[in-house]
């Protein structure tokens, strides 16, 4: 197991600092190309007409996947060294809501807002300000909500992973989301054709 | 001719995708416990004190509802029985010294703390769970230290500054939470509740340098 | 320049997963990018009060004491996806001011829900511990449980209001 890299070769600061740069420029480039600077393009998902959205990630999550299963099976990717998000049950999904109403109200979120502003959206710039304002409001709030956000009621369930909770191999489970994926881009293939007519003229 | 030549792109691609999921549905999963030996970075953590918590952080962390929390006591039933930590669960060594125990009891990446008595079968214990990649932590002293610092706080006595006498009512209310005999009951019913208001509880360490995430 | 038209997003979500996957490979992390406002947000807040800093739980963690914010991989990536977004917003001919929405509202109203859409959303994000590339790419690659229910809450949040915001967008 030689992988993560920079942990398990316990690889200075500076050096991990420059390597997320160059890969953050690769993912701002892609962003782009895809057209997620453009709020509209992106808010029209939501009305099923342009489900660009949900092709590019849903595409990255099952290649990225894909490789996390194959290196690891390799025995050169090491999961316990890994980031693997950790699972507060309730804060994420009540944060995940409260983020649909954000994304369907501002067009936006967080990686794409910068993509925007990068290419002169203006309103993007404004989305940008509402994300800090939002962030300082939840830091002011967050000792008070502390046994939801990370105590007793949070359901946390420490590096919880979908192979673990449903009792099948990684494999198994990143097979069935290969499947999902695939029927999800032939329906959102579908989808688009039957209402996305209108939206592909730019606003 | 344009036109064509873009389906058979894609008709690929969703080849190649089934032939890749097809593998994927066979390969072997990960080993869910790492067992590595690592001698060195077990004395750099014995070194730094890391593998200690006391019993001050973790009334704390029992009092907070610190879910992410697995209070382990070694010792054999009886002992158990006659009286243990609140909230703590009993493996004793000889259950938990097994790979299967192991491999069930400590999967969900929460934070182990384990005591016996003293700490000699503890450090034991810590060891053999280390080794397995376990994030375990011994309790400084045991039950026997528990019994005398947390349950039995000392009286500063009548001339102590006010945050002594403060600092008393509040470690006997914690005292009470856990079971404990308090030598002198204090006199009004005003005592505060678990906020001792001593220095912020040690952060949890990792083995290595913490990812965290966005 | 006439902008080009936008590339196939299954050959960039395909490319954007080999990103992420070297990511993970290389560094153990991956991609992230409400993490870096949140410690914007606290390196203000510590340069004002550090103090504020200091008797925050939430907030110290970040921040506090000899800690300094900024020093994360995060804020080098988010300064790369300005860079990379820059440079192929001008080599596509996208790099031009523009205000989109729909044709039923005007820039103004725009600018006034892009701020309340953003305030909503850093407000989530920070709840959920991520927002959609660090908990829907990110933790979803990864396989996390929490993630996924995460990753579904955005879009079943997001679906649900759209009707209600529909005068917005189309």
């Amino acid at each position: 197991m030689f992988a993560p890299l920079a942990v398990i070769g316990e690889w200075k600061d500076g050096i991990v600092w420059l390597i997320s740069f160059i890969l953050g420029v690769g993912w701002g480039f892609v962003l782009e190309s895809a057209g997620f600077g453009n709020s509209r393009k992106l808010a029209l998902q939501f009305y099923l007409r342009d489900l660009t959205v949900f092709k590019t990630m849903f595409s990255a999550i099952a290649t990225a996947m894909a490789g996390i299963i194959f290196l690891s099976a390799f025995g050169w990717l090491d999961l316990e060294s890994m980031f693997i998000n950790p699972t507060y049950l309730w804060p994420g999904i009540i944060g995940g809501l409260i983020m649909g109403v954000g994304f369907a109200v501002g067009g936006y979120c967080p990686g794409t807002s910068m993509v925007g502003l990068a290419t002169l959206k203006v309103d993007a710039a404004f989305y940008l300000t509402g994300i800090l304002f939002g962030i300082f409001v939840f830091g002011e709030i967050a000792p008070l909500i502390d046994s939801f956000f990370n105590g007793k009621y949070s359901g946390f369930m420490g590096r919880a992973t979908l192979p673990q909770f449903i009792g099948l191999s990684a494999g198994v489970v990143g097979f069935f989301v290969i499947l999902m994926a695939l029927g999800g881009f032939w329906g959102a293939e579908w989808l688009e054709r039957r209402f996305g007519k209108s939206a592909h003229r730019s606003a | 001719m344009k036109l064509k030549l873009k389906l058979e792109n894609r008709q690929i691609g969703i080849f190649a995708v089934f032939i890749i999921a097809f593998i994927m549905l066979f390969l072997p999963g990960q080993d869910k416990s790492k067992y590595s030996f690592k001698p060195d970075a077990i004395a750099g953590i014995i070194k730094e004190g890391k593998d200690h918590v006391s019993p001050g952080d973790l009334s704390q962390w029992i009092l907070e509802g610190k879910n992410d929390l697995t209070l382990v006591d070694i010792r054999p039933k009886e002992e158990f029985e006659k009286g243990h930590i609140k909230s703590a669960k009993n493996i004793p060594l000889d259950a938990l010294m097994k790979r299967s125990t192991i491999e069930s009891e400590f999967v969900d990446g929460k934070m182990v703390i384990l005591y016996s008595n003293g700490t000699s079968h503890a450090a034991q214990a810590w060891l053999v769970l280390k080794t397995a990649g376990v994030d375990c932590y011994i309790l400084d002293g045991g039950y026997n230290y528990w019994n005398e610092t947390v349950l039995n706080p000392k009286d500063p006595g009548a001339g102590a500054a006010d945050d002594e006498i403060l600092k008393y009512q509040a470690a006997q209310s914690v005292a009470d939470y856990f079971g404990g005999a308090s030598q002198t009951k204090s006199g009004d019913g005003a005592v505060k509740g678990g906020d001792t208001g001593a220095k912020a509880p040690v952060k949890r360490e990792g083995k290595k340098k913490k990812l965290q995430g966005c | 320049m006439q902008p080009k038209p936008y590339s196939s997003p299954y050959v960039m979500g395909v490319l954007l997963g080999l990103i992420l996957l070297a990511s993970f490979f290389i560094t153990g992390q991956g991609l992230g990018a409400s993490g870096a406002f949140q410690r914007a947000i606290v390196a203000v807040e510590k340069s004002i009060s550090p103090e504020h800093v200091n008797q925050n739980s939430y907030l110290a963690h970040y921040g506090g004491g000899k800690e300094n914010p900024l020093a994360n991989y995060l804020i080098f990536q988010i300064i790369g996806v300005f860079v990379g977004g820059l440079i192929s917003g001008v080599m596509s001919g996208r790099f031009r001011v523009e205000i989109n929405h729909g044709p039923q509202i005007t820039d103004r109203q725009r600018w006034l829900f892009a701020i309340i859409g953003g305030a909503f959303f850093g407000f989530g994000s920070k709840l959920a511990r991520g927002c959609t590339s660090g908990v829907a790419l990110t933790g979803g690659a990864s396989l996390s449980l929490g993630s996924w229910a995460t990753m579904m809450a955005i879009f079943a949040g997001a679906y649900a209001t759209a009707y209600f915001v529909r005068r917005l967008w189309i």
